[in-house]
């Protein structure tokens, strides 16, 4: 089997500052992938090189065999690449259902003419739009903030929406970028539920990065560990745990990882 | 009930020229293709978050465009307008692009250049646009018969003005008027839904650039007589002021913004020479006491009631 997402000698470096160097890693189809490391270990980067915000300087990435390396990221998105961002890059004034309608872009398909005439092919997408939104708000527990401005939700509500946003790009691979950060015990709870429901159901390959080692662990099939943009280790979020370089890396030495 | 109040002012509008002297139609149709201009400006600044100082040129597309297509070919101008807004529009789209090297602040100000030079050239091409002495509009035509009364045009241009208000509210329950939105709030976050970014930029200039010029060619058919004086960076400045005192996010802001612009100085003319100040001076209390323009406030009010 394909891995749905597959990076190989990644690289990127920002003038003398080396970024990323020589990483390599697959995301297995219906899995949940966790990227972890120390501030500034090139997570955010490696996420901003898979959907095209920055160009790799070497290596490439293959989403299902074909390569993503050189498109621009709207492109990325059509391909099924869908994120979410750590500080989030929400349509602020826009209500919730409206964030989500934004998401569906893609899938709408009528034009100028059919808006303005308000003829039946406008009608019916946006009312097959409207209930899409709906169902998608209410799979990330929304469905009540729906006309809330964006910009007006909680922090937790607002990842939640991202979320929502994201899911309705119809993506295959789903990147989130922090999701558990700040986020009160019971939230996170929560969100590892939302994270196995989406694997399960939606067959969702996740590519997630994240310091709340709590939920790194429940969730993850498979952990990747970078260190001052390589790559320490690749593995079972078993033998992540007790592996020495990694325990070193991440707490400085000191013995408990969890 | 604001859809009950809304058909009543169409009412208004329809039964306006059987009542009123021509001159207030006059003023009114002038509201219309003041509201059909700046609606372009709606999209594209309101919208889509881009500021552009070229809507005065994109008028002057329209004007001498429609203009000459009849001075030189005898096109007549139902098809000379549309053809010169579609042109606009192109070149609109065109500017868009610049987006990509250009951004925010120096956006708007290459926009402004872009103003200067169209007006630079309306003054130095005199073989095509009569130079700064102006310009004869010759008087559309339609079937035989001239359309040159106040109420000929009035039934002409308020049709545009409605329409262009009607695509505004339109955009707001369609996946480009949502992209036009996320644009302006977040250009990586649109991206990465999949809405190409620079595309839609552009497409925000090209629309703006055609309702521009198809008021700037109902401008043409009302003035009879066009001077590149006024399609200036001035009067760019001055739709902009109109975008904002109506309301840069309310469909009718463009409409309620056009109604104070062209009927304050008729009202306020009494104040002679201090007119200007009086009118800046009021447009700085609009601006601090209603930040989200006259539209914001109506909106507030209707909510309430």
């Amino acid at each position: 089997m394909t891995a749905t997402l597959h990076v190989e000698r990644l690289g990127i470096r920002f003038g003398g500052l080396v970024a990323l160097e020589d990483v390599s890693f697959s995301v297995a189809p219906g899995s949940i992938h966790a990227v972890i490391g120390p501030n500034g270990a090139g997570k955010t980067t490696l996420i901003n090189l898979i959907t095209g915000l920055y160009r790799p300087t070497s290596g490439r990435m293959l989403l299902d065999g074909a390569p993503l390396s050189g498109l621009a990221s709207h492109r990325i998105a059509a391909r099924g690449v869908a994120r979410s961002f750590q500080n989030t890059e929400l349509f602020t004034e826009l209500t919730a259902r409206e964030n989500v309608l934004a998401g569906l872009h893609r899938h709408l398909h009528y034009g100028l003419a059919e808006t303005v005439l308000r003829l039946p092919r406008w009608r019916h997408a946006e009312r097959e739009a409207a209930a899409q939104a709906e169902a998608l708000l209410a799979r990330v527990g929304l469905a009540d903030q729906a006309e809330v401005a964006a910009g007006d939700l909680a922090l937790g509500q607002q990842r939640r929406l991202e979320l929502a946003r994201a899911l309705a790009t119809g993506p295959r691979l789903l990147l989130l970028d922090e999701p558990a950060a700040g986020l009160r015990a019971a939230e996170a709870e929560d969100l590892v539920r939302v994270l196995r429901d989406l694997r399960d159901t939606l067959g969702l390959a996740i590519l997630l990065v994240d310091h709340v080692m709590r939920v790194v662990m429940q969730v993850s099939d498979r952990i990747t560990v970078l260190h001052h943009g390589r790559l320490l280790a690749d593995d079972l979020p078993e033998a992540i745990r007790r592996n020495p370089q990694v325990i070193a890396a991440y707490l400085g030495g000191a013995p408990h990882a969890a | 009930m604001p859809r009950a109040l809304l058909l009543l002012a169409l009412a208004g509008l329809v039964l306006l020229p059987f009542q009123a002297p021509s001159h207030i139609t006059y003023l009114v149709a002038l509201i219309g293709t003041t509201t059909v201009i700046v609606a372009g400006l709606a999209i594209v600044v309101g919208l889509a978050g881009q500021i552009s100082i070229a809507q005065a040129g994109f008028a002057a597309i329209g004007a001498y465009g429609s203009a000459q297509l009849a001075n030189w070919y005898g096109l007549p101008y139902w098809l000379g307008l549309p053809a010169a807004a579609l042109v606009a529009a192109l070149v609109g789209y065109l500017f868009g692009l610049l987006s990509l090297r250009v951004a925010d602040h120096y956006l708007a100000l290459t926009s402004m250049a872009f103003c200067a030079i169209l007006q630079l050239l309306l003054v130095h091409l005199e073989d095509w646009t009569g130079g700064a002495v102006g310009l004869a509009v010759p008087p559309a035509t339609l079937g035989g018969f001239t359309l040159d009364k106040p109420v000929q045009l009035y039934a002409f241009i308020m049709p545009c003005a409605v329409f262009a208000t009607w695509l505004l509210n339109s955009l707001r329950h369609a996946k480009l008027g949502r992209a036009f939105a996320a644009l302006r709030m977040s250009e990586v976050g649109a991206a990465a839904v999949g809405i190409p970014v620079l595309h839609h930029k552009a497409l925000a200039f090209a629309l703006s650039a055609f309702l521009g010029a198809w008021g700037g060619g109902l401008f043409a058919l009302q003035t009879t007589y066009l001077d590149p004086a006024q399609f200036g960076i001035l009067e760019s400045v001055r739709l902009i002021a109109i975008a904002v005192i109506g309301g840069l996010l309310n469909p009718l802001g463009p409409a309620i913004g056009a109604t104070i612009f062209v009927l304050l100085p008729e009202m306020m003319g009494g104040f002679g020479r201090y007119m200007t100040l009086v009118f800046s001076l009021a447009l700085l209390a609009c601006l601090v006491l209603a930040p989200a323009g006259l539209g914001g406030v109506v909106h507030r009010l209707w909510k309430r009631a």
